[in-house]
């Protein structure tokens, strides 16, 4: 049995430990991670299946980040397939809306600027943050849903106006040229400020390699928000800028953390893509391009733009033998069940769990190094 | 004779509690290091692997590891294999966070407060913020 109190301590942890009295705000929204019956396992469905059976319901708007397995592929042995299928039928019961999708902020659960709410998923928190200016920590998938359920929060963190205030200036000395710079950066930034706000200037080429670099971030940090100049609603003075630490990143840095991640001894078996999910318009962009690598490419995706793109480019998918994978990560349960061991990808996020998770090799790719862009 | 000394303490899920403790000098990830059927230490690098945390006050440095170690925390105390209490110096993500949805008592100690109590010693709780030990 598990009461609005066990949720209420759950959430209280932080001020608890601390020594301070806790404080709450409301939140308009939710998003829950810990979807993978690869991750959260037969323990975590239990304590789901005790949090609905104990009465338990969602209350405010909320979605949930993607599984292990393609649901209508079945693409994950039997037992996972029926073990993922049991989890997202408990979350729909809680009452989240099954998205399955880790850019709820594109698709499914967009928030409005200055909202507060409660979500799980580095990378969309860091989008959140960051980008829309709605406030979120960086939840666990326990603690969005406790918030979930109570429709309140942590008031601390970066729901405080004082916690937004960048803390730390952060240069590129290099220009980042595409997608894995950006996501290589992102990987060394979050190491570097360790639990300060960053500053960066807008050093990205269009809104992939943005997402691709907070991705990275949230991979390897603990910051939940990268003040970005031009594009975060938060104003800071060049007065104040002048007086900050500031640190820079270089292209050694960078090519060190590529090298650090990658451990792929020879050719690949499949090229995966989507980490996070890409959304219709890079997709888009992708099949106007002719591909370079003779291997099978998966793209991750959330099932609404898997169903559009399949009615409209259905000879292009064909044409370029890309299969499009909604319902699940980029961990995902068809690696294992094809027996994939090594592969490669354009994601820096998607490298480091691909390699720690999955324990398959792993190299990184760019886009211009897949398609002939 | 055993020397009872008082410690300042701070709770999540505080509750009333007596017992033994089992004290790991290496941090322990509950994903992989504990069996949540048995409640006995499987990391074999730990220096308690093979005991049990069963019914014991589990003293450890801090949590590591993944955090789906939050869910093993409540398949221990749902399989009756919990410790009565855990007691670190240092907080994660994973461990207070376990404990709170389990309502296990967590406490967070001093540093020089933590290395001084060892292995098997009592543990009682005093006021809400003290804890008495036998040394």
């Amino acid at each position: 049995m598990i009461d609005r109190k066990d949720l209420l301590e759950l959430i209280s942890v932080p001020f608890k430990l601390e020594g301070l009295k806790p404080r709450f705000i409301r939140v308009s929204s939710a998003h829950i991670s810990g979807i993978s019956y690869n991750n959260i396992r037969e323990e975590g469905l239990e304590l789901l299946k005790e949090i609905l059976s104990s009465g338990l319901r969602i209350t405010v708007p909320t979605t949930i980040n993607p599984g292990f397995c393609e649901l209508e592929e079945q693409d994950c042995d039997k037992e996972t397939y029926k073990k993922q299928l049991e989890i997202i039928e408990t979350f729909k019961k809680l009452g989240a809306k099954p998205t399955l999708s880790c850019i709820p902020y594109l698709l499914g659960n967009i928030p409005k600027k200055g909202d507060h709410i409660a979500w799980a998923e580095s990378n969309a928190v860091l989008y959140t943050n960051s980008v829309i200016g709605a406030w979120s920590n960086k939840e666990s998938g326990l603690t969005a849903l406790a918030s979930a359920i109570l429709g309140i929060t942590s008031f601390y963190g970066v729901h405080l106006e004082e916690g937004r205030v960048p803390k730390v200036k952060v240069n590129f000395n290099f220009e980042l040229s595409d997608e894995v710079d950006a996501g290589l950066a992102g990987f060394v930034l979050g190491k570097i400020v360790k639990d300060s706000i960053p500053f960066v200037s807008n050093s990205f080429k269009n809104r992939y390699d943005l997402i691709e670099f907070l991705a990275s971030v949230g991979t390897s940090g603990v910051i939940p928000l990268v003040v970005i100049e031009g594009i975060t609603p938060i104003s800071v003075s060049k007065d104040y800028l002048n007086q900050i630490q500031s640190l820079s990143i270089g292209e050694e840095e960078i090519n060190k953390a590529k090298s650090s991640l990658e451990n792929l001894k020879s050719e690949e078996d499949a090229i995966l893509m989507g980490c996070p999910h890409l959304s219709l318009k890079e997709v888009e962009d992708l099949l106007k391009l002719n591909r370079k690598r003779d291997k099978d490419i998966f793209i991750f995706v959330p099932k609404e733009v898997k169903a559009v793109v399949e009615k409209k480019y259905s000879k292009e998918l064909k044409d370029k033998n890309i299969k499009l994978v909604s319902d699940s990560c980029i961990l995902w349960g068809g690696i294992v069940s094809r027996n994939y061991r090594k592969v490669v990808t354009n994601s820096v996020k998607g490298a480091y769990y691909l390699r720690n998770v999955l324990k398959v090799e792993v190299g990184i790719r760019r886009k211009s190094e897949i398609m002939d862009v | 004779m055993s020397k009872i000394k008082k410690f300042k303490i701070r709770w999540i899920s505080f509750k009333e509690f007596e017992g033994e403790v089992i004290k790991s000098s290496t941090p322990i990830s509950f994903l992989g290091g504990i069996d949540p059927k048995t409640g006995i230490i499987t990391d074999s690098t730990n220096s308690l692997y093979g005991k049990s945390i069963k019914n014991k006050v589990l003293l450890m440095p801090f949590g590591i590891g993944s955090t789906v170690g939050s869910y093993i925390i409540y398949a221990l105390k749902k399989n009756l294999t919990a410790p009565i209490a855990v007691i670190t110096y240092k907080s994660d993500v994973i461990v207070p966070s376990g404990c709170a949805i389990s309502r296990i008592p967590y406490g967070l100690l001093s540093y020089n407060d933590w290395l001084e109590i060892e292995d098997h010693a009592l543990i009682k709780t005093e006021k809400e913020d003290e804890i008495l030990v036998s040394l």
